[in-house]
């Protein structure tokens, strides 16, 4: 079960690209390694789609990421990239901002703006030459109508998204230093949450709290699930919604300059033997976590841990997954699921209890894989 | 408009009218479907014939019984769902297709006696799986319900104005805590959290500054000095009605010319407004607002990249009539509610912004908002 949240109309946060934080030379290596897999592929091209939603492979090859709406971006193996963004014409300029490719244009025009470029990609290619495309699952009936009307019978498409996987899920220093920075803002949207609710707010205003610290320390981007009933459920906001619970249980998500952090937060005493348990259970399936292990491994001790209670239903069968460009990413820690923890990469470890007499409770970690363990880039106590 | 009663929530009444087509057709079902990409410009499907705003990937089966099932994603979010929706059943699934499947199934309903509407707005992978379901042999019945919710209830409306009064209040904190050395992101963070507040449960906020705007954009990380002109397009839900405040003002004295300069958009708004009657088409519309800047020596600046469009249709429900463009040639009705905004560069101010959400009555476009847009300032 993977993790959603209720997305907003727009991306609101402040974003842009930061030059200082992803340099154009992370750019370059991530290009080259681009370059590869396409000439492992025979690809003459790689087409890369995302949209407000999900952006992992386009944020990863050109730092954008759609505020609203798409975007896709055609990368040539030879010659000039160009991007098209579905924003108008006014907006081209400083959306553009967001990327290193020089060539933006709005995608509203498609017949001025990608057939031209596709015109003069064919003409510099021998023959029907093959492009990589990522990110088809994502786009709409009306775009692929648009798209192949203007391919049609001059270049043949494959899918990309199973053989680029391993290279988004790497994390270098630079991606990871950025995820510890969304942890930091996390970790004081969720003081924030505290201090609010143990002020006596109800669970909604704390929610609130959560999200204002968190902007206002510049976080592109926010989601905040939170429970008014205990734990027992989590509710996305929507309206006025009253009630504090006890515990205050709550989700919170956190994006910064294109990376995710993310944790689940259990505060008060409402379920202390829950919270104990949870504990307890989080503890061992981070002892657990080294390269090479197994996910199902991690997900069979949170099962033993749950001892005949009831898996919480946010966590379900799924006690983590990998986090970064995407607030979830593969593998998902579910019974049996072959994947092995990768060193350098991070991972969301997650235990959930919803039990009858000790009460509900949900807890999380951040973890990277280091060559012989790991190193938790963050856990709210 | 039409006409929900205190007995009949407006989704139901919507529901009512899709069986009607569905009898015309002589088809048994409905599947009406959504995607958890929301959009303050689009119709969530899901949301029109349940009223409940889905996290995910949703549906509704509308059977010519009159009878209705909503099928949510995640499962978890049951019980919101259940609590919030108005259709006979709730289902809430990990699967879209696998659940829609199920419940047809349970239903002996077969693909050749069902319409479809929304499948274009689902990503690929989701109406790949369900063009397969379907196997080519629904109906497809695209933008029905876009155009049965064109015209909003009473209830409705009622929302719209609620979310009119949420962004006048976002508005009013703007004016209250925009100052020089405030970053544009840290004001906007304030006055979203202050819509969530008061209940405005989804915000599409652009709001930035310059001394001389080419247009609106998300906030960034500008500081905010004096003589800054801040551009605001407030546009917060009240349960899925959007409504959308253009605000426009200066940090400290006005520069010269700019009373006057914004009097050109006011004309052009109360002429806008005065024109939509029933039964006018809006690209006529668009043209008498385009009148007062003819009129004052701007008619070159009547095409982009000077302006957009005068105005738009507003999510969740539908976002007919569309765009107020010299283009669109649609009819206006009683009921319809749309954002009429004449935001327009203009060479010796930049991008001003001043613009309404509106409902269309027999009079013209009432604006929802209490008070109209003005030439404002913050005194320093």
């Amino acid at each position: 079960m993977t993790m959603q949240t209720m997305h907003p109309a727009v991306l609101l946060g402040a974003y842009g690209w930061e030059q200082s934080r992803m340099p154009p030379d992370e750019f370059e290596l991530r290009m080259k390694a681009a370059h590869e897999l396409m000439d492992a592929n025979g690809w003459r091209a790689l087409f890369v789609y995302g949209d407000a939603m999900e952006h992992q492979a386009l944020g990863f090859l050109t730092n954008f990421i759609p505020r609203l709406r798409w975007a896709i971006a055609m990368l040539p193996r030879d010659g000039e990239p160009r991007i098209l963004l579905s924003v108008t014409q006014r907006d081209v300029p400083y959306m553009g901002m967001m990327t290193w490719i020089d060539d933006v244009h709005t995608g509203w025009t498609w017949e001025l703006s990608f057939d031209p470029w596709l015109d003069d990609f064919c003409t510099r290619e021998d023959r029907t030459p093959k492009i990589g495309l990522l990110g088809k699952d994502l786009m709409r009936s009306d775009f692929l109508a648009n798209l192949g009307k203007s391919t049609s019978g001059r270049i043949t498409f494959e899918r990309g998204d199973e053989i680029f996987a391993p290279l988004l899920s790497t994390k270098r220093p630079r991606e990871v230093a950025l995820i510890t920075d969304a942890w930091r803002i996390l970790e004081a949207s969720a003081d924030a949450m505290a201090q609010s609710w143990q002020g006596g707010a109800d669970a909604m205003h704390a929610a609130i709290e959560a999200e204002r610290r968190a902007r206002r320390l510049a976080a592109h981007d926010v989601r905040v699930l939170f429970s008014t009933d205990g734990g027992r459920t989590l509710m996305p906001f929507y309206g006025i919604t009253e009630g504090r619970g006890d515990p205050m249980v709550a989700y919170i998500a956190v994006k910064y300059l294109g990376l995710w952090a993310e944790s689940f937060v259990t505060i008060g005493d409402g379920a202390k033997p829950a919270k104990v348990r949870a504990t307890a259970a989080l503890d061992a399936m981070i002892r657990s976590a080294k390269p090479g292990v197994p996910v199902s491994q991690i997900a069979d001790i949170a099962a033993s841990h749950l001892a005949g209670a009831e898996a919480h239903p946010m966590i379900g069968a799924n006690f983590g997954h990998a986090i970064g460009l995407s607030m979830t990413e593969a593998p998902e820690f579910t019974t049996g699921n072959s994947a092995t923890l990768q060193a350098g990469n991070c991972y969301t470890v997650r235990f959930g209890i919803s039990d009858e007499t000790d009460g509900c409770a949900l807890v999380s970690a951040m973890v990277r894989i280091t060559d012989d363990g790991n190193q938790i880039v963050g856990r709210i106590a | 408009m039409i006409q929900a009663t205190d007995q009949m929530e407006t989704s139901a009444l919507r529901r009512q009218m899709a069986v009607q087509r569905l009898q015309e057709e002589g088809l048994d079902a409905l599947l009406a479907v959504a995607s958890g990409f929301h959009s303050f410009l689009e119709p969530n499907l899901a949301f029109v014939l349940s009223d409940f705003k889905p996290i995910g990937d949703a549906a509704v089966i509308v059977r010519r019984d009159g009878s209705s099932t909503l099928i949510v994603t995640p499962r978890w979010d049951i019980a919101r769902a259940a609590a919030g929706s108005t259709t006979d059943q709730t289902l809430a699934v990990d699967d879209l297709i696998e659940g829609i499947a199920d419940c047809l199934g349970r239903d002996g309903l077969a693909p050749s006696s069902i319409a479809t509407d929304g499948i274009g707005l689902l990503g690929h992978a989701m109406s790949a799986r369900l063009e397969d379901f379907l196997a080519g042999k629904a109906k497809p019945l695209g933008n029905l319900i876009r155009n049965l919710a064109r015209c909003r209830s009473g209830g409705e409306i009622g929302r719209a104005e609620k979310a009119t009064w949420i962004a006048e209040r976002g508005y009013e904190r703007l004016l209250e805590v925009a100052r020089p050395g405030v970053r544009e992101f840290e004001l906007a963070a304030d006055i979203y959290c202050h819509m969530k507040e008061i209940g405005g449960d989804d915000n599409f906020l652009l709001m930035s500054a310059s001394q001389h705007n080419l247009g609106v954009r998300a906030a960034g990380e500008r500081v905010l000095e004096e003589g800054d002109i801040i551009l605001a397009e407030i546009t917060p839900s009240f349960e899925g009605q959007f409504a959308q405040l253009c605000r426009t003002v200066v940090i400290g004295n006005k520069p010269a010319g700019y009373d006057e300069t914004y009097a050109i958009l006011q004309r052009a708004m109360k002429a806008g407004q005065a024109a939509a009657l029933p039964g006018t088409p809006m690209s006529e519309v668009a043209e008498i607002i385009n009148g007062p800047f003819r009129d004052s020596g701007y008619g070159d600046y009547c095409r982009p990249p000077y302006m957009r469009v005068r105005g738009h249709g507003l999510g969740l429900t539908s976002n007919l009539p569309g765009d107020v463009s010299v283009t669109n040639n649609i009819e206006l009705e009683e009921g319809m509610v749309f954002v009429m905004h004449p935001n327009q560069y203009l060479p010796e101010t930049g991008y001003l912004m001043c613009g309404e959400p509106v409902v269309i009555t027999p009079d013209g476009a009432r604006a929802l908002s209490t008070n109209s847009a003005q030439p404002d300032a913050i005194e320093l």
